[in-house]
């Protein structure tokens, strides 16, 4: 299988992180001309909402409400919770039902609230400020590593120290700061509360940057392997110095 | 390191030069300047044994043990 090989396999990935990098090029206009949208543009904004489970450390929640219900003798809970009761925007906001899922819509006549839930991806499919940013870092980073790998020093320190900074940018900002976001989300949007849920609508507002951004099994993951990556390094080094 | 090579006093005895035993035994210079200045991790004994037969030496020739003081203090312990 040729294709496996070290040097077709450098070849395929630099071709496409230099694709990545014209993407986060273009992602980053794209985020520059909402931003203009957004400040100029309607007031309206549209949040996605998942009313299984609260937004902040929702795998806590459903740990802690699982045990609860099995403690009760309760059956498993749905696989999507009580969707929120249709109504009209008598009270400055409205649940329509969307095929995917629910949304949330309301006037949010302050642009820099708004720009702030554009840039948290919040209000758009998805785009986020964290999103262009990891791609830029990311393919950089890549590019970088891929020049360094040559077929006869595979092994470099450089590029042990690159991809333990992947893995703790992966870990750090994006997982730790995806919580940070949720909290500022939390503050950002008025407490509108639906007769089904105990807590306002913006704990249930999910943002794009769960499913556009890596979790932190890839960041731990990517730190194991800058720990292999860096003992090969001291073992190609010491194989070096054999006579 | 406790163990010093003696490549260069074997040399002098024998009246090589580094680039001639490095031809002889098939080995980069480069190498046998690493082995020489004591910077090697470890030595093959099949570069040692061709080594000893370009000199007409022993092993032990080459190679002596001086160890630290130190390390035989925290042997001791």
């Amino acid at each position: 299988m040729a294709f496996l090989h070290l040097t077709s396999l450098l070849h395929v990935c630099r071709l496409l992180v230099m694709l990545s990098r014209l993407g986060a090029l273009v992602a980053a206009l794209i985020l520059v001309f909402k931003t203009v949208d957004v400040i100029a543009g309607k007031p309206e904004v549209r949040l996605v909402l998942n009313t299984t489970t609260p937004n902040l450390f929702p795998a806590l929640h459903d740990f802690v409400a699982g045990f609860y219900d099995g403690a009760a003798g309760k059956s498993h809970r749905p696989e999507r919770g009580p969707l929120p009761a249709l109504r009209a925007g008598t009270s400055g906001f409205e649940v329509a039902a969307d095929p995917q899922a629910p949304l949330l819509r309301y006037e949010e006549p302050s642009p820099w609230k708004r720009l702030v839930l554009l840039y948290l991806g919040a209000s758009d499919d998805y785009l986020s400020l964290a999103w262009v940013v990891f791609f830029g870092v990311v393919s950089w980073l890549l590019h970088r590593l891929l020049q360094d790998v040559k077929p006869s020093t595979p092994f470099t320190l450089a590029n042990a120290h690159r991809l333990r900074i992947l893995g703790l940018w992966i870990l750090g900002p994006i997982y730790f700061g995806q919580a940070l976001s949720y909290l500022a989300l939390r503050a950002l949007i008025p407490d509108f509360y639906t007769p089904n849920l105990a807590e306002p609508l913006s704990h249930y507002v999910r943002l794009n940057t769960e499913a556009s951004l890596p979790g932190w099994e890839i960041g731990l993951m990517l730190l194991v392997i800058a720990a292999v990556y860096q003992r090969g390094v001291e073992l190609s080094r010491e194989a070096e110095l054999v006579i | 390191m406790p163990i010093i090579v003696n490549l260069d006093v074997m040399l002098a005895r024998r009246k090589m030069t580094l680039s001639a035993l490095a031809e002889t035994v098939n080995i980069t210079l480069a190498n046998l300047s690493i082995l020489k200045s004591g910077k090697a991790k470890a030595v093959r004994f099949s570069t040692l044994a061709a080594i000893c037969q370009a000199l007409e030496c022993q092993p032990g020739d080459l190679l002596e043990h001086r160890p630290d003081p130190r390390d035989l203090r925290s042997a001791d312990e």
